[in-house]
């Protein structure tokens, strides 16, 4: 216990002091994480839309395989992702692996599902009766699909926030991706996995609040918007 | 935007329809051999919940596709049956609108705003609206935090700021508090827009249409069920222009009126009747039917009235095609269709609308 109680002292410390170590984890993070997440929401947005917009054979089974999706553990991700840019793999030529931008192809690859999926839902509950409104109201079908996400927009921003926590907080494909390099590919998961293994526990720790603190963060803008404008 | 003016020598038909079919998977939902609107018309499609109303207005509207028309026109074009067509000119207001976010005046705005309309033509045109509905007090309100019924008038509102030339409503007033309902109602008796509205209220289908369709089992019923007679009222009685007199249960103001009676309050006998029923005709069966459990006959009493009796009565009393029948019912049977609020006394509740 005693143990635990300084550790933990000794990780209020490197916070307070600004570890450049841990820094350089946290940059890497914020960075590696938002860009997967704009990627992910990019591509996720639209693919919710067509999806929830447009009934045709294979629906259900597209529906089901982005469910499953959702469970996918991240090692799995990282591992099949890594067969592809491998130095000797078909794109290792493009020499991604142990970049920030491996970790990003991955977490892409990772959050897709997750987010087409979630703003599908909230689309799908959306879609005709507000699609449908707009258009007999006048809308062409781009304005009719620009209100409907407008209307939906909490959820969808709650599934962008979903997306990103998951990314935020894994460590599979960071850590296979990415190499855990110092300063390059170094994240705040990879940095406590190492730091673990490596008897640190103080930094470990400080990592780990760090981390907590920001999910915390990220959970409370989420209730925050929600909050104010109501649940829908 | 602004609806064009009628060819000279006829008004423009807005929507001609034959042979119109629409299923659901396999299953049968809607046959309309012949329907037309014109501009300015107003139409009244009758009919009980799950006759097919609401779907027929979805194929008007274009959201739904029917699965055979001989002819589809809207506005004097063939409706293509694949490609969107163009709706310029058409509203829809259905039972249950969808109700944006954002304040009543944005909902309102919502038609203009897609027009591209400036900012400062389209808020004194929201203004009047709301002023119209009786909103005004509500337009920085959200608009989801509105009461039923200033929703349902929001959601009229939003369809007529755009000045459309034809207006379908699904069941425009049910479900209406007293006050919301006379608003609707005013305005849309005033409306100079072709309307095509679905109700399962007789009066209301009265009031503000000059024709009333009915639909019963997806399927356009030319004969109405009911008696629906017209004529000239004076004091607590109608005269028809065959010169049928009906006795009615109160006074109203003189003028033309319309009247229904239940085919059910229709009491049949075959030696006038010693009752406190006070409308008593004489007639002859010109027409008899088979309908569900019952035997509907069509009886010429100067007008042709029809009754629904049960196979047993109809037995015992052994009619046939021509056979002379007594016809009694109350004054309080004959149901008053036109709006005669302004004798004083408030309509009975909507009887479809009684749980």
């Amino acid at each position: 216990m005693r143990f635990l109680l300084e550790s933990f002292h000794e990780a209020l410390r490197l916070i307070a002091a600004l570890d450049r170590d841990l820094l350089a984890a946290l940059l890497t993070t914020l960075r590696v994480s938002l860009t997967s997440t704009a990627i992910g929401a990019l591509l996720s947005l639209p693919a919710a839309f067509l999806l929830a917009r447009h009934e045709f054979t294979g629906k259900r089974a597209v529906l089901i395989l982005l469910r499953t999706a959702l469970a996918f553990p991240t090692v799995a991700v990282g591992l099949f992702v890594y067969a592809f840019i491998a130095r000797s793999a078909p794109l290792g030529s493009l020499r991604l692996l142990f970049t920030p931008g491996a970790i990003i192809i991955g977490q892409v690859l990772l959050i897709v599902p997750l987010m087409t999926a979630l703003a599908h839902a909230a689309l799908q509950e959306k879609i005709r009766d507000v699609f449908e409104e707009a258009v007999l109201l006048g809308a062409s079908p781009a304005a009719a699909s620009w209100k409907t996400v407008i209307e939906a927009r909490l959820a969808i921003l709650t599934a962008l926030a979903t997306g990103l926590g998951r990314v935020i907080s894994e460590v599979g494909v960071s850590l296979i991706l990415g190499g855990n390099i110092r300063g390059l590919t170094r994240t705040i998961t990879t940095a406590i996995s190492l730091e673990t293994s490596a008897g640190h526990f103080a930094q470990a720790f400080a990592l780990g609040l760090v981390l907590t603190t920001l999910v915390l963060l990220l959970n409370l803008a989420i209730h925050a918007t929600g909050g104010r404008h109501g649940s829908s | 935007m602004v609806p064009p003016e009628p060819p000279p020598g006829g008004k423009e038909r807005i929507y001609e329809i034959r042979g119109l079919r629409f299923h659901h998977g396999t299953q049968f939902r809607l046959a309309v051999d012949e329907l037309h609107l014109d501009a300015g018309e107003k139409l009244a499609i009758v009919g009980p919940n799950g006759s097919g109303k609401t779907t027929l207005l979805r194929i008007l509207a274009f959201l739904e596709r029917p699965a055979a028309a001989a002819r589809f026109r809207y506005r004097g074009r063939d409706v293509p049956s694949r490609v969107a067509p163009p709706r310029r000119g058409l509203a829809f207001l259905r039972q249950q609108p969808c109700i944006f976010s954002g304040s009543t005046a944005q909902n309102v705005a919502y038609p203009l705003r897609l027009r591209r309309l400036p900012a400062v033509e389209i808020r004194p045109r929201v203004a009047a609206m709301l002023a119209v509905m009786d909103l005004e007090a509500r337009a920085q309100t959200p608009a989801r935090s509105l009461s039923g019924g200033e929703q349902r008038r929001l959601a009229l509102a939003r369809v007529l700021i755009g000045d459309p030339a034809v207006i379908l409503l699904d069941e425009p007033t049910a479900h209406l508090d007293k006050r919301s309902r006379e608003i609707v109602e005013q305005i849309l008796a005033g409306s100079a827009a072709a309307l095509l509205l679905t109700t399962h209220d007789l009066r209301l289908a009265h009031r503000l249409a000059q024709r009333v369709v009915h639909l019963d089992g997806g399927r356009v019923v030319a004969r109405l069920p009911e008696n629906v007679l017209a004529g000239q009222a004076a004091g607590d009685r109608l005269t028809t222009a065959r010169g049928m007199t009906l006795l009615l249960g109160e006074a109203v103001p003189a003028g033309p009126l319309k009247v229904a009676i239940d085919p059910r309050n229709l009491v049949l006998s075959t030696a006038p009747l010693d009752s406190s029923m006070r409308n008593r005709l004489r007639g002859r069966v010109v027409a008899l039917h088979e309908r569900g459990s019952g035997i509907l006959l069509e009886i010429d009493c100067g007008e042709t009235l029809t009754a629904v009796i049960t196979r047993e009565s109809y037995r015992q009393m052994g009619l046939n095609l021509h056979s002379e029948v007594h016809v009694s019912f109350k004054a309080q049977a004959v149901e008053v269709l036109t709006d005669v609020r302004v004798a004083g006394s408030d309509p009975p509740p909507d009887r479809a609308e009684k749980p």
